[in-house]
């Protein structure tokens, strides 16, 4: 459940002030009944003419034992009288003879004598209360036994005079409670939960005055109880005289005290709540205002300002808000300014990371062209070396042809003389023949023309070599022409030669493929770049591997160059990330990790799409699909 | 005496044909394609010379010449190739152990010097072709090594580890360089190749020229092939180690260079297989260098002198 601060502290206010009106009506409400009671009890003890009578065990058997002898004498003297009745007698008339006769007998007499002691001590301690209510005690108490008998003994003094005022006294038998009434009610009627034990007993057994209050539940009444010992001229306790008091209307009283009690207590819980509200809106009332304000800011009002002056925490709070407000005011003003240098230093940042990376590519360019720049040198530099030595050689044979041929014209000049001895005419031709049969000797023709022939080779392969570079010249520059695929094909393989030619037989497949329109510097660049790979990956694993170029024309729009190797293969956590900037597995120093992101770069910007497969230690595979 | 038998490896059968009938007027020559084919003939015929391609099929040219060093250590050996690449001028010094590296296309008087110089090292050596395994000497006093750099802990590192064997000197200078070599006769000088702000080759170059037995060891940073082709060419080095140094390829390096030493010492001749070229005294230009190098004439000139007054 959700409830507002305000309606929490009004809970907590109505829950205190219940609580301590609550504790202060129940303090007043038992202090009173407390007061009340005492005072009752008090009032008993003095009310002298108010109780019941307990006889000691002795007295309570004389009584008895008597009481059934009158009845039985009684009884024969009825029959008998019945019968001896004279005419115009009535019975009434007997009775006195029969008390007569037992009232002079010594048991009797004792009887009557402590009743009499009795009166006589519960005369100065009961005093008729209240006058108008009490039953007139018979006045002569020695004049009539039986009525004490029976006005003492039997039958209650009073009968209970209303269920208000119900103070009730009279003197009985300890078992009164046993003994019904005439209308069949126990005697005592409402009394009936009133223990002797309580007090008469105690009050017999010492000789004090004993009182208790017992609440009578089914009846919301409290009984007053008192027993007030009853002294023969011995001084010895010869009976208990029991006063109960009904307090119902006491009790009453106090339950109307208990009413007032609970109105007083709803009165106050109501102003409490009504109060309370009051008081805890106006102890609330900073945090809303705060909860506005701050509501305000959210919504964007940053002009908000929270006045409380209250000089509480709640003060500071809100001083403290407007502080907060202010400076997300001020950062607000000055982000502008902020994003616009951040994003400054951004851009920064941003151009020099272009700068760098575009260096690094251009390291990588020239990497990748100092490799080719070695395998060049060295394919150009064979050939040379044979051409120069060669030509060295040819000029010395074409010397040995001179001397030849000097030698043949001296021959033809001594000849042709006429004058010439035969001396001199040997001499000439024995010179001419002593040079040809060392020309002969060192196979200088056949030798001279393989010289010329190998020369002539390696002037072919040079001029090739040329021509395939020129493609590569244009390695920056993008031109768009009409290619054959196949073309830069073969001369990536003829610039990556070197490389290859000890490392992997090249195989190719070459379908019928269209021209396509591409920059052919940066088709070779890829095709160069996917070969050194290959075979750098052959070379790690075997002397000599394969690499398979198939090309094939998928369909009217695109063709296929596929590159198979039979290297280590890349593993496959390495393949997702293949064509990454900088993803290298290379050792520091050999390679960026930008070849194949340069490939990629590459192939992107001819609208085609390359794509490598691999297993480890069978091979790799890459696609390159372009556009025709 | 009968003509100097030489060897040519390459793979591109013009450069064999073009060299063999260059040179099948004054030497016996022989050229073939493939390496195989070549140790297979260095095992039954010995050879004086073999000139060998580095880029080859099959075998990469160091490490021919470095199994035919195995199979006849009286050969010289010859690397001739088109493109110098780091790995194969290294390799060219700490395996093949190779008397020259010529590159392509490659003049036609060098090679005829070089070939003459190698054939004729060779025959001199000839005679000790029996002597093959030459027992070590027993060494008395341990010889000399003298460490020239400026950062101390690669003489630490070797003094440590050949303590009581060797006598290890350090040199942090050129002139420090100088008074050791005067004192002591220095069978190994393990060295920087940059001193002072200046490389070293003519130096090393000239100490080989006058004392062909000290063994050299070159530490050094800079991957210039053309600076390790003078090395191999003008300073016959005996290793050359890429700094920063990997200890148990030193200490490796320093140990087949004391055998190495001792072989010299028992056979002087064979000292003669790191011939190196004179220098042309007008290429030096650094000043340090070219003092030092006039003190070492000196120095090593008057011991030749007293040699040559006692013999």
């Amino acid at each position: 459940m959700r409830l507002s601060f305000k309606y929490k502290l009004s809970l907590v206010f109505v829950l205190v002030t219940l609580l301590v009106a609550g504790t202060g009506v129940y303090l007043l409400y038992a202090q009173t009944y407390e007061l009340v009671l005492t005072q009752l009890g008090n009032r008993l003890r003095d009310i002298g003419s108010t109780g019941t009578l307990v006889f000691g065990p002795k007295e309570r058997t004389q009584i008895v034992n008597l009481t059934k002898q009158i009845q039985q004498d009684a009884l024969v003297l009825t029959e008998a009288a019945l019968a001896a009745i004279p005419e115009g007698e009535t019975l009434s008339s007997l009775a006195p003879k029969v008390a007569a006769r037992y009232m002079a007998g010594a048991d009797f007499q004792n009887l009557v004598q402590k009743l009499r002691s009795i009166k006589r001590a519960t005369r100065s301690k009961i005093r008729p209360f209240p006058q108008d209510h009490l039953p007139q005690v018979p006045k002569d108490i020695n004049a009539d036994p039986f009525r004490i008998l029976y006005t003492y003994l039997v039958i209650p003094l009073i009968t209970p005079t209303g269920p208000h005022q119900s103070l009730s006294i009279f003197l009985a038998d300890s078992d009164y409670e046993k003994q019904p009434d005439e209308e069949g009610n126990p005697i005592g009627g409402i009394y009936r939960e009133v223990k002797t034990g309580a007090v008469l007993v105690p009050a017999l057994q010492t000789g004090h005055t004993k009182i208790a209050h017992t609440f009578i539940t089914d009846k919301w009444a409290t009984v007053l109880t008192a027993g007030v010992p009853i002294q023969d001229a011995d001084g010895k306790t010869i009976a208990v005289l029991g006063i109960d008091l009904d307090v119902l209307s006491e009790a009453n009283r106090l339950r109307r005290l208990k009413w007032l009690a609970f109105g007083i207590v709803s009165g106050i819980s109501i102003l409490a709540l009504i109060l309370s509200y009051f008081a805890a809106q106006r102890l609330s009332w900073p945090i809303q205002s705060l909860k506005q304000g701050a509501e305000r800011v959210r919504a964007g009002d940053l002009n908000t300002q929270v006045v409380l002056q209250t000089g509480d925490e709640f003060d500071v709070l809100a001083q403290t808000f407007n502080a907060m407000v202010r400076q997300i005011q001020e950062h607000t003003e000055n982000l502008e300014q902020k994003v616009a240098d951040r994003t400054q230093e951004l851009s920064q940042a941003l151009h020099k990371l272009k700068a760098s990376q575009t260096q690094l590519v251009q390291s990588e360019k020239m990497a990748m062209l100092g490799q080719m720049v070695a395998g060049l040198a060295h394919e150009i530099n064979t050939p040379l070396g044979y051409m120069k030595n060669n030509i060295i050689m040819t000029r010395s044979i074409i010397e040995q042809f001179d001397q030849l041929t000097v030698a043949s014209s001296k021959l033809e000049q001594v000849f042709k003389q006429e004058t010439a001895s035969v001396e001199q005419q040997n001499d000439a031709l024995n010179n001419l023949s002593c040079m040809t049969a060392e020309i002969i000797e060192q196979e200088l023709p056949d030798a001279t023309a393989q010289l010329l022939e190998d020369i002539l080779y390696g002037i072919t392969q040079v001029s090739e070599l040329v021509l395939s570079l020129r493609t590569f010249a244009q390695l920056d520059q993008a031109l768009i022409q009409a290619v054959d695929v196949h073309d830069c094909i073969d001369s990536a393989l003829r610039i990556g030669h070197h490389r290859l030619k000890h490392v992997v037989e090249v195989r190719k497949n070459y379908g019928d493929l269209p021209t396509i329109e591409c920059s052919p510097a940066r088709i070779n660049q890829v095709i160069l770049n996917l070969l050194h790979n290959a075979a750098d990956a052959i070379s790690t694993v075997r002397e000599k591997g394969e690499i398979v170029i198939t090309t094939t024309n998928v369909d009217a729009d695109t063709i296929q160059i596929k590159i198979q190797d039979n290297g280590k293969g890349i593993d496959t956590k390495h393949l997702d990330k293949i064509f990454e900037p900088f993803y290298t597995t290379k050792p520091a120093g050999e390679g960026a990790g930008l070849g194949l992101a340069i490939c990629s770069q590459i192939i992107e910007q001819h609208k085609g799409n390359i794509q490598v497969e691999s297993t480890i230690g069978w091979g790799t595979t890459v696609t390159i699909t372009l556009p025709t | 005496m009968s003509k100097p038998k030489v060897l040519f490896i390459d793979d591109e059968e013009r450069i064999v044909r073009s060299l063999t009938m260059q040179f099948r007027a004054s030497y016996k020559v022989k050229g073939v394609t493939d390496p195989t084919e070549a140790l297979k003939l260095i095992s039954n015929d010995h050879y004086h010379v073999v000139v060998s391609d580095q880029r080859m099929p099959n075998m990469q040219g160091t490490e021919l010449l470095k199994q035919v060093r195995n199979i006849s250590p009286l050969s010289l050996g010859i690397l001739l190739t088109g493109y110098a690449d780091l790995p194969a001028v290294i390799g060219a010094i700490n395996e093949g152990e190779i008397f020259r590296y010529l590159t392509k296309p490659w003049d036609t008087d060098e090679i005829n010097r070089v070939l003459e110089k190698a054939t004729n090292i060779a025959l001199q050596m000839e005679p000790f072709r029996t002597l093959e395994t030459i027992p070590a000497a027993n060494q008395i006093i341990g010889p000399h090594i003298m460490v020239v750099d400026e950062d101390p802990a690669i003489h630490e590192a070797i003094a440590s580890q050949f303590e009581g064997k060797y006598i290890v000197h350090w040199a942090p200078n050129l002139d420090t360089a100088f008074n050791i070599l005067n004192t002591n006769d220095i069978a190994l000088a393990i060295t920087d190749l940059m001193l002072e702000g200046e490389e070293i080759t003519p130096i090393l170059g000239t100490l080989k020229q006058y004392n062909p037995n000290i063994l050299t060891i070159v530490l050094t940073k800079l991957k210039d092939s053309n600076i390790i082709i003078n090395l191999i060419n003008q300073a016959q080095v005996f290793r050359y180690l890429p700094k920063p140094i990997h200890p148990a390829l030193l200490n490796k390096s320093v140990i087949a260079a004391t055998e190495r030493y001792t072989q010299l010492c028992n056979v002087p001749i064979f000292a003669k297989r790191h011939e190196v070229e004179k220098l042309a005294e007008e290429t030096i230009t650094p000043k340090k260098t070219s003092g030092f190098l006039q003190l070492l004439r000196t120095r090593f000139a008057k011991a030749n002198n007293t040699i040559a007054t006692a013999a």
